[in-house]
């Protein structure tokens, strides 16, 4: 079994804000496509550990996880390979239920998937 | 009785004759040029007289008389300046300056100096701790004036200085850690996850409008952040010269009595600024109706309610909220002159680890 951890402070910045790549370059929509998607699509487990990063908000939040869902549109056993490494524990709830509310969208919307 | 004309003239002195004429003809060609060349020249050096602006004594945002007279000066200067008039602009006179209102005048000056380079001309301020505040901040470089004042005052040498087009966190929190790792930790992250999401509320959605009541309007998503520490009080402003918060959001987000109101006068009620940004604030309101969005001003509220012994206010367009970490609902104030943009200010007072040990 493959795992890669993405060390948000190491690999990205310490200090990500932001929704959309056109609005900065460590916003969530950047950290989504060029960190999160890669390692989902070629490792078994990614590790996406938060310690060091100071001041992540709920507009990186959803736009890199909840955007997973809505926008990439992984089905649920790509999304389920994640895991989330935080000392707040607000930030780890917040990010579930991010990707929950969209899930959760879909589901109703297409209730086949 | 008329002289005969002689029948013969002497060729030689016809020709004599002639020549002179033709010399006056040309000459009197010469004079006219000459003379319709220094009318042009004239004309052309026409002399436009250059405007006198004195900056007001005291520039504040929050007291209502030094706000009005502050937001009067930045207004002429933008109508003057936008209408290619050259101005000159005298801070003698200045004394004082809070933190809000010199962002605000440097984001205004760098716009106007950029799409009118020449027609401003500066008169230094006559006071030595203005003089300090200004070669700090940046403002004489902006001007083009070179200043050897000595950067010595302690409420001074600790204003910094960020400013930008994107999201980017990484300068703004490079500008603020400068001072911000004496603060406690938690308070650190909540500081800078404030910042970011106003940051991100900045660019994202300040700019989606047009700018009301100013000629002189930034090229993209630009905005201005000032930074200082004294006396264990933390202070951050950060400043965009976009629509407002007010301008973004419905205006008829209205109560129930409001409603009632405007159904039985048939008169459509427009809430004050202040009562916009409070809802954008208190309740999440945002423009873009889609899920999870309008998180930003909620999620500064919740950091500051967390922190220990902090203040944010919120400055957009006519109005002013402020909070208190600890204190439910924000106090409203509305002005009668607008910033035509918003700034957000955090104060989080603090104790020194040292001390705290």
């Amino acid at each position: 079994m493959t795992e890669r951890i993405i060390n948000v402070a190491r690999d990205f910045t310490p200090y990500p804000a932001g929704r959309f790549r056109k609005h900065g370059r460590f916003t969530g929509q950047v950290f989504r496509e060029d960190l999160l998607v890669p390692a989902l699509r070629d490792f078994d487990v990614v590790l996406v550990d938060f310690n060091g990063t100071e001041g992540v908000r709920s507009s990186f939040l959803d736009e890199a996880f909840g955007g997973l869902v809505r926008t990439e549109n992984l089905p649920r056993e790509i999304v389920a390979r994640l895991k989330v490494q935080v000392d707040d524990r607000h930030t780890a709830l917040e990010i579930d239920e991010y990707i929950q509310k969209e899930t959760d969208a879909r589901r109703g919307a297409n209730p086949a998937r | 009785m008329r002289k005969p004309r002689p029948h013969k003239k002497n060729r030689r002195t016809r020709a004599r004759r002639w020549q002179q004429h033709i010399s006056f003809v040309r000459r009197a060609k010469e004079v006219r040029a000459a003379r319709r060349l220094r009318h042009e020249k004239r004309n052309a050096t026409r002399i436009v007289f250059r405007r006198k602006l004195l900056a007001p004594k005291v520039w504040a945002l929050q007291l209502t008389e030094e706000r009005a007279a502050f937001l009067e000066f930045i207004s002429r200067l933008d109508l003057l300046v936008s209408g290619g008039i050259p101005t000159l602009v005298s801070f003698e006179r200045v004394e004082r300056v809070s933190p809000d209102a010199t962002v605000l005048f440097k984001a205004e000056l760098q716009q106007l100096l950029l799409k009118h380079p020449r027609c401003l001309t500066f008169r230094r301020p006559k006071s030595d701790r203005i003089q300090q505040v200004f070669r700090q901040v940046g403002l004489f470089e902006d001007m083009g004036l070179a200043s050897a004042v000595a950067l010595t005052r302690d409420d001074v040498i600790h204003w910094e200085y960020a400013s930008g087009d994107e999201i980017d966190n990484p300068a703004l929190a490079a500008s603020l850690l400068k001072f911000a790792s004496k603060l406690p930790d938690a308070d650190r992250d909540r500081l800078l996850g404030s910042a970011g999401e106003a940051l991100a509320n900045c660019v994202e959605h300040a700019y989606d409008f047009k700018r009301e009541k100013r000629l002189c309007s930034p090229a993209g998503s630009k905005w201005w952040a000032f930074s200082n520490l004294r006396d264990n009080i933390f202070f951050v402003a950060l400043c965009d010269l976009g629509c407002g918060i007010p301008t973004h959001l419905p205006q008829t987000h209205l109560d129930w009595t409001q409603q009632v109101m405007s159904r039985l006068t048939g008169a459509s009620l427009r809430l004050p600024d202040s009562a916009l940004i409070r809802t954008a604030a208190e309740e999440g309101v945002t423009s873009t109706n889609a899920k999870n969005r309008g998180r930003g001003l909620p999620d500064m509220l919740n950091d500051l309610h967390d922190t220990e012994d902090a203040t944010l206010r919120v400055f957009s367009n006519y109005g002013m909220v402020r909070w208190d970490s600890g204190r439910k609902g924000g106090v409203t104030t509305n002005y009668k002159s607008s910033i035509c943009g918003t700034i957000v200010l955090w104060e989080v007072r603090f104790m020194d680890r040292a001390e705290a040990i």
